[in-house]
């Protein structure tokens, strides 16, 4: 029975049906499965996929993004009884994720955020358009462990730049792991303004801030 | 054309050494080695000075002096009273000792170098008398100042009006981010002021009682110097000016090429010092130098420092291994030259000593008063100190003065009681392969200490040989290799401890090796350094002079600088010009790029001028900061510009 839960709700992940994926999610709490065992065999696994499809171009964002809104639809369900076990969820660390300032494109920092959830980081997403003294408040106050900067335009990179510039200024700069992303953002701009990590897609963030915190 | 010659003195811990040096042909003409003295270091420059003819001394051309002065007040926490201004700061600032006179303003600027809030004048206004009382010299840093020093230069400016203080200034010393290092830069800075204007008058003084009327320069942490009066206003630049001279001369004398990699070691008298040689240039640490606790963002030489030297107290811990370090103490040769009682009290602990019970002795440990004819100032010393002559063995032989030993060690720790002891000096001095002080008191401590963890006398010497030998090598590789490799640093701890005692038939072995060559340099490099670093594997160069670098490489090092700007985009499509001359905003990169390289040379020249560089030569060179997107779009993220002046110093006029 339960192995079909597993299959039943990564196939609605794939299939892209968010109702049914929070229904499959609910079915499994209510048999008592573990909902970190569903993230971890049934939302990462069908997100994986879809990110590999994504990568190699055999689906396109507005796909990925659905896949992305079926899977939250399944954490949602979980997040009570993840809260209720305390500590195992921000165990693999804290994320904070933005779009930098003048810029108001969210959907790559949703599905990372997202993707980040179901992998199991705790990720508190301030939203766009954030200013660099916002940001280092949020990091404050928040104490993550990880900044995520997200930027679409050419035009908003210099913002980038000037978030880590600040952090060294106000001698934080060890306090935080840098990781940058967005459309025009490559690994050489990444490099040049002393980041952290840079992920190509949702799924590389992850695994560049898996490797940054040394989980 | 008549040779240049020129005065190279380096103020060490133990030794203050002085060179004469032909600037011509490169070559040292004559050296002289004399112990420092402390409080005032001018007085053991005067009696190395005294040591060398009338006649070459009025022959010289320049002066320099590397000096340990900065990171041994910071290392001890002493220096001026300084107060610190802080513009824009929150609530993260340096951790000062408590008192320090600490004013917050508001104000500040963005990364982008505009305002991030106005300054406000109120706080000083209000309390700038209470905050100066007491004070040597102010510090000012302003939080993004690098970008824009106007609000550092306003609160200069008011406090110059009320005040004649010295007033230092954070984007004056560096150009780099981090408010917190920049704030402790400049504060501590600010301490040295009254220090270095002391030393810098002490040697000027007696100079100019020698006749010498050359420019007087100091050697800077990167190896690199500037004259005495820049001196003044940035003392804090002489931070590792020792050991980064120390690299330079070790360069100089074993006259390799320029594009050389090499691992320099400067073993002194208290403490041995590595550092790294790469393309014949001192290697930099990037993060700024650190001493003690204090992050500074002061340029100077990456470095190891051990507490590791010919005049280490030699002692034994509870698992009855040999230490060696960190403490320095004066060789029992030299106390029995200062003081003829030392052989009779020795002879005496010799007739009656055994092997050891408590370990906590030294048996041949003496305490005695710092200034033998002077005062010890206002402290009273303890009564049997009357005698101003404590032997360690006699006080611990008598159960009820045991504590006395505890007091001693806090006049110790005062400076008002020298401690003198067993060190690896006097074990080459008792074998005869040194001539220095009294052999027969080195023979005695020798005699004691073997007869005291009972071991034969030659096997004793080669064990505390074998132990430097094994910790230079393990400091070798904790700093070639960096912290993180413990697990190599552990192994070869393992290695060197045991496969040196113990040689089974069947074993496993390992070799590490150094891939550059070793360059000795210090007093006692040739006892020790060339049989060390066989075991990693490389060849130990000892160069002539060896024993005298730190002199030599202040007087043949350049007066070099590198002053950068940055040129930035702004949101509104223009281009703001950052320099330490302040920030400027242009329509077109072209105009941000001309006006940036005027303002910078003209500075270099300026600053080059101030260090008696009369001719240099001035490089300017950019970096573009861009790159092309995934879809080939450019991005514009910034223009670094550089300026290199380099030129040697020289006497006007000549």
């Amino acid at each position: 029975m339960s192995e079909s839960i597993f299959g039943q709700l990564k196939d609605a992940i794939i299939g892209l049906d968010a109702n049914k994926a929070k229904e499959i999610a609910q079915k499994g709490i209510n048999d008592g499965l573990d909902p970190i065992e569903m993230t971890n065999q049934s939302i990462r696994a069908a997100l994986d996929l879809m990110g590999d499809r994504f990568s190699s171009g055999s689906i396109f964002l507005p796909e990925l993004m659905l896949a992305a809104k079926a899977a939250d639809a399944a954490v949602v369900v979980f997040e009570p009884e993840l809260l209720k076990r305390g500590g195992n969820r921000d165990q693999l660390g804290k994320v904070l994720l933005l779009t930098v300032e003048g810029d108001i494109h969210d959907i790559g920092k949703n599905i990372v955020a997202l993707v980040m959830k179901c992998a199991g980081f705790e990720v508190i997403d301030i939203g766009t358009d954030k200013k660099s003294g916002e940001i280092l408040e949020a990091a404050k106050m928040h104490k993550v462990d990880v900044i995520g900067l997200s930027a679409l335009l050419t035009t908003t990179m210099p913002r980038m730049r000037e978030m880590i510039d600040l952090l060294k200024e106000s001698g934080l700069r060890d306090q935080y792991r840098v990781i940058v992303g967005g459309a025009p953002v490559t690994k050489e701009f990444a490099d040049m303004i002393g980041a952290d990590g840079y992920g190509t897609d949702a799924i590389g963030a992850v695994e560049v801030t898996r490797r940054l915190l040394g989980k | 054309m008549n040779p240049q010659y020129g005065l190279g003195i380096d103020v060490g811990g133990t030794y203050t050494d002085v060179v004469f040096l032909n600037l011509t042909s490169g070559k040292v003409v004559a050296y002289v080695k004399t112990l420092t003295t402390r409080p005032d270091p001018s007085e053991g420059i005067w009696s190395a000075l005294t040591k060398i003819t009338k006649e070459l001394l009025h022959q010289v051309r320049v002066v320099s002096l590397a000096t340990t002065f900065a990171t041994n007040a910071i290392v001890e926490e002493r220096g001026g009273e300084a107060g610190l201004v802080l513009i824009g700061y929150d609530d993260q600032i340096p951790d000062m000792p408590r008192g320090t006179h600490v004013l917050m303003v508001d104000g500040g600027h963005t990364v982008l170098g505009e305002e991030k809030a106005p300054l406000d004048f109120k706080p000083l206004e209000s309390n700038l008398e209470a905050f100066l009382k007491g004070l040597d010299a102010v510090a000012v840093t302003g939080f993004f100042s690098v970008r824009n020093p106007d609000h550092e230069l306003k609160i200069a400016q008011f406090i110059k009006r009320k005040c004649d203080l010295p007033v230092v200034l954070g984007h004056q010393l560096s150009m780099r981010l981090d408010a917190i290092r920049r704030a402790t830069t400049a504060w501590w800075n600010a301490r040295l002021i009254p220090l270095i204007w002391n030393l810098i008058k002490g040697t000027r003084e007696v100079l100019s009682e020698m006749g010498i009327l050359a420019p007087l320069m100091v050697v800077k942490g990167d190896g690199t110097l500037m004259s005495a009066r820049t001196a003044l206003n940035r003392p804090i630049d002489t931070l590792l000016s020792g050991p980064a001279a120390s690299i330079v001369g070790a360069k100089h004398l074993s006259g390799s090429e320029n594009n050389f990699n090499a691992f320099i070691v400067d073993m002194g008298g208290t403490t041995t010092d590595m550092a790294i040689l790469v393309d014949g240039k001192v290697y930099i640490d990037p993060e700024g130098a650190q001493v003690g606790r204090w992050k500074t963002h002061v340029e100077a030489a990456k470095v190891r420092t051990i507490g590791l030297g010919g005049d280490s107290l030699i002692s034994v811990d509870d698992a009855g291994l040999f230490l060696i370090g960190p403490q320095h103490v004066m060789p029992l040769c030299v106390l029995a030259e200062r003081d003829p009682r030392t052989i009779d009290i020795l002879k005496m602990i010799l007739r009656n000593i055994s092997k050891a019970s408590h370990r906590s002795m030294i048996p041949c440990s003496f305490y005695v008063k710092a200034h033998p004819q002077g005062s010890t100032g206002k402290k009273t010393l303890p009564n049997y100190m009357q005698s101003d002559f404590v032997s360690e063995f006699l006080v611990l032989g008598d159960p009820k003065r045991w504590s006395s030993v505890l007091d001693l060690k806090s006049y110790e720790k005062g400076g008002f009681v020298v401690r003198s002891s067993l060190t690896p000096t006097d074990i080459r001095v008792a074998a005869g392969q040194f001539q220095f002080g009294s052999q027969e008191a080195a023979q005695l401590g020798l005699s004691i200490f073997a007869r005291y963890v009972g071991m034969d006398e030659s096997y004793f010497s080669e064990a505390v040989e074998e132990e430097i030998r094994r910790r230079l090598c393990l400091e070798t590789i904790a700093f070639v290799d960096n912290a993180d490799a413990e697990d190599l640093f552990w192994l070869g701890r393992r290695w060197f401890r045991e496969k040196s005692f113990h040689k089974p038939l069947v074993d496993l072995d390992i070799r590490v090796t150094l891939t550059s060559p070793v360059i000795g340099a210090g007093a006692p490099a040739a006892a020790y350094l060339p049989m060390a670093f066989r075991q990693l594997n490389t060849e130990c160069i000892l160069p002539d002079a060896f024993s005298v670098t730190g002199a030599v490489g202040a007087v043949v090092g350049m007066v070099s600088l590198t002053l950068t700007g940055e040129i930035r985009p702004t949101d509104s499509r223009r281009y703001s010009l950052h320099t330490p001359a302040g920030k400027e905003t242009f329509n077109t990169l072209e105009q941000a790029l001309s006006r940036g390289q005027l303002l910078l040379e003209a500075l270099a020249r300026e600053q080059m001028q101030e260090n008696h560089v009369a001719d240099p030569v001035i490089n300017f060179s950019i970096e573009e900061k861009k790159i092309l997107t995934h879809s080939g779009e450019e991005v514009y993220l910034a223009t670094v510009l550089y300026v290199r002046a380099t030129g040697r110093p020289a006497k006007s006029g000549l």
